[in-house]
């Protein structure tokens, strides 16, 4: 195989399949990323068995062929190349040469024989997502999918796919964010899906600058195309949590609240709450929102907030992080807080939301 | 527990004194009170009555009107005052949430009655700081959370601490430091000293006594052969000495832990290492067996000489993992042992302070970490001692039952 590639194409590539790419494998090939030579391009593909990524660029083919070689490592390399084009050859016995003006490597290489097969997809009925609606969904709810793997129907996020909608869902168990969207698909009835975490982290720098996500799900596999490259990602057979109900939920109390005072006031206070649980305390008194937290070792804060409210006082604790992580996504200048008892979920939503567009439920924390 | 007081610290003890516990939570209750002389105590009956005065508060007390005077000489002693029946119910509720502020500061409190406590802080000095500052932070969260107010005493013993809560009555602070105790004391008339009542005083007043200095400076022979050996005990109190322990009270404070006494005293760090490290993984599994946190951690060293110290610190979140629990003892280890050989060690998990929890959207319960729980799972299976951590094979210490304190 040799081939010539510009090195901007090829970091750009190789910084995309980076992301699949595990940092620990037992399975030495896992490591790498399978490199090919086309009579169309190059072509880059990686996996973990359970998500794959095969993208690709243009590139001059002198002679096709294919071998692995360290995705880390190799990215790393061309990298640190000058902006100029790359010369990659393999030799028979998967030593790999790169050359770049007067700069040569020497890598070894795994034979693309012991490289898996990875699902492409083709041939498959295709729907059409676009992209500005499904990045719009990722954005508003990826924060929330679980970052330990203890629960795994929890570790990743639901998409619904309807005829005039398109939705997404993600918790980690003790919070949970939903984001709606009106996007027009072809179904013929309502698709649900568990998309893993790394999936959706990669369906985000994947449809960066897209205009439509193609959309499959095949026997085993969910399939996602933009712009030529193709991730696919092993379908879980998980029951995600009922979560229609818990959005619906509301509380008697409803505070409208300024966003960016809200969270600069949450990021304020909660420099003394402790490191391990992140716990404030949100007070509600008429006309008056009070956060506060305390640390043993370090001591307290406090803050109040005028709110327009009148009625019944509740004192509840949140982890500050889950609130933080909401504001920042939501957006838009006031939300809505609505609460009901110090044990009881709190939602938060952008206001003048009616449409059910956004919600954000959380579990306080006891103190 | 063992006790924090070692050899080479003085201990830190509080005492936490309500003033005119009944009388302030009448005044704060009812405004029109305020600044009134009350008396809660028995019906004065126009001043028949036969019962006795509960509190006054210290504008009833102005008019000499004390606790456990005749009710009818409270009347006569103050005939415009606000006699009020006491409401049990509520002072105790009271004093539940006064004594839940000072739990939140250490689990060694021990309540004398409903008004007042003392509290043994020696082991949280690093992370609470000196025992004025607790002092100070406590008076001001009883006063901040329940509107009343407190006088504290700050010394080394019970005796002083107490002494020390009532001089500067209400809403003092007194500090008397290590060291002082017999100059703070020396002025004091005998009487304030815990066993002297009216018959001792009067015994001491023979013998020429009558300030606790004077009782200090007494020659002690003279003294155990007028009075026995309570006249040492008292003597020994009257210099300042007191050795009794703050007993928390176990319904509400307890302590899980384990101690290991070696076979022969040992230096080999692989062994002493291995031991901490199976006693934190034993402690850490009956810590997650009682769904408890411990803030606190206690280290119990004792040498070849038998000299026995604990050290202690107490974190800002509860633990309940066998590597978090190691890491602490390990640094207070670290911090003790000068490579001397070792005859004991126990670690004592406590405070079990309420920890901040989640709580769950779909109802699944509190997540220990993976590793702890297939422990406990494998533990509960197939028997304690099935899993254990490689580096702790072949090197645990046979285990005797008897070094696992009651609890």
């Amino acid at each position: 195989m040799e081939i010539l590639v510009r090195r901007n194409d090829l970091v750009k590539e190789l910084h995309l399949v980076q992301g699949i790419v595990e940092r620990k494998n037992s399975i030495p090939v896992l490591s790498n990323v399978l490199v090919e030579g086309r009579a169309d391009g190059l072509r880059v593909s990686a996996t973990d068995l359970d998500v794959s990524l095969r993208c690709g660029c243009g590139a001059q083919v002198v002679k096709e062929g294919a071998v692995t070689l360290a995705a880390k490592k190799l990215y790393e390399i061309v990298r640190s190349l000058p902006e100029s084009d790359v010369r990659l050859e393999v030799q028979p016995d998967a030593w790999a040469t790169i050359e770049c003006e007067r700069v040569t490597f020497r890598m070894a290489g795994l034979p693309r024989e012991d490289f898996p097969t990875l699902p492409d997809g083709k041939g498959g009925k295709e729907l059409q997502i676009p992209a500005e609606v499904l990045r719009g969904l990722i954005q508003r709810t990826g924060f929330a999918i679980t970052a330990e793997d203890a629960r795994y129907y929890l570790a990743g996020a639901l998409l619904v796919l309807e005829q005039d909608q398109a939705a997404m869902v993600a918790t980690d168990g003790h919070r949970l964010a939903y984001a709606k969207a009106s996007s027009t698909q072809k179904v013929t009835e309502t698709i649900k899906v568990l998309v893993p975490r790394k999936a959706i982290a990669e369906l985000g720098r994947l449809i960066e600058g897209e205009e439509t996500v193609g959309f499959q799900r095949t026997e085993g596999h969910l399939i996602f195309t933009a712009g030529g490259r193709t991730l696919a990602s092993k379908l879980v057979e998980a029951q995600f949590p009922a979560y229609e109900k818990v959005i619906t939920v509301t509380g008697d109390k409803k505070l409208t609240l300024g966003r960016e005072a809200f969270q600069s006031a949450i990021r304020r206070v909660s420099l003394l709450s402790s490191e391990r649980n992140r716990a404030i305390k949100v007070a509600v008194a008429d006309g008056r929102l009070e956060l506060s937290a305390s640390s043993p070792e370090l001591g307290e804060a406090k803050e109040s907030l005028p709110i327009e409210y009148e009625g019944e006082g509740l004192e509840i604790g949140f982890n500050a992080q889950y609130l933080l992580e909401f504001l920042s996504a939501v957006g838009g200048e006031e939300i809505v807080l609505e609460l009901q008892d110090a044990e009881s979920q709190g939602l938060l939503r952008p206001a003048g939301d009616d449409q059910e567009n956004y919600r954000y439920v959380v579990m306080p924390m006891r103190f | 527990m063992p006790s924090p007081a070692s050899p080479h610290r003085p201990r830190t003890i509080l005492h936490v004194d309500m003033d005119a516990f009944f009388a302030a939570i009448e005044q704060r209750d009812r405004p029109e009170l305020r600044g009134r002389p009350v008396i809660v105590g028995a019906d004065p009956e126009g001043g028949r009555g036969r019962g006795v005065v509960s509190t006054a508060s210290y504008e009833a007390r102005r008019f000499g009107v004390g606790s456990a005077m005749p009710i009818s000489q409270a009347w006569r002693a103050c005939p415009g005052g606000v006699y009020v029946r006491p409401d049990m119910e509520r002072y105790a509720r009271e004093s539940r949430r006064v004594m839940h502020i000072l739990r939140r500061v250490t689990d060694r409190v021990e309540p004398v009655s409903i008004d007042e406590a003392f509290l043994d802080v020696t082991a949280g000095a690093r992370a609470l700081g000196p025992g004025e500052t607790v002092a100070r932070r406590l008076k001001d969260e009883i006063r901040g959370e329940t509107g009343l107010t407190a006088s504290v005493g700050v010394a080394t013993s019970k005796l002083v601490a107490k002494v020390a809560s009532d001089m500067r009555k209400p809403d003092g602070l007194v500090v008397v430091e290590p060291g002082e105790e017999p100059a703070f004391l020396a002025p004091l008339p005998v009487r304030r000293l815990w066993g002297v009542g009216p018959r001792m005083e009067e015994r001491l007043a023979r013998l020429g006594v009558a300030t606790i200095g004077d009782l200090a400076a007494l020659d002690p022979d003279r003294l155990e052969r007028r009075l026995g050996t309570h006249g040492h005990d008292l003597q020994l109190l009257a210099r300042g000495t007191d050795e009794r322990e703050v007993h928390a009270d176990s319904e509400d404070a307890k302590s899980i832990g384990q101690e290991h006494t070696f076979g022969s005293d040992t230096a080999d760090p692989e062994r002493l290492r291995a031991l901490l490290l199976d006693l934190a993984d034993g402690v850490a599994a009956r810590l997650r067996a009682h769904g408890l946190k411990a803030r606190t951690i206690t280290l119990k060293y004792r040498d070849e000489s038998f000299r026995t110290s604990t050290h202690a610190r107490t974190l800002p979140t509860g633990l309940d993992s066998g590597n978090d629990l190691f890491e602490v003892i390990s640094a207070l280890f670290a911090e003790v042992h000068r490579g001397r050989k070792v005859r004991l060690l126990g670690l004592y998990a406590s405070h079990f302070a309420p920890e901040p929890s989640q709580l769950d959207l779909f109802g699944d319960e509190g997540t220990p970490s993976a590793a702890d729980r297939v422990r406990d799972e494998v533990a509960r299976r197939f028997g304690k001692g099935t899993l254990t951590r490689a580096s702790l094979l072949g090197r645990r210490e046979r285990r005797n039952p008897s070094d696992r304190p009651p609890e």
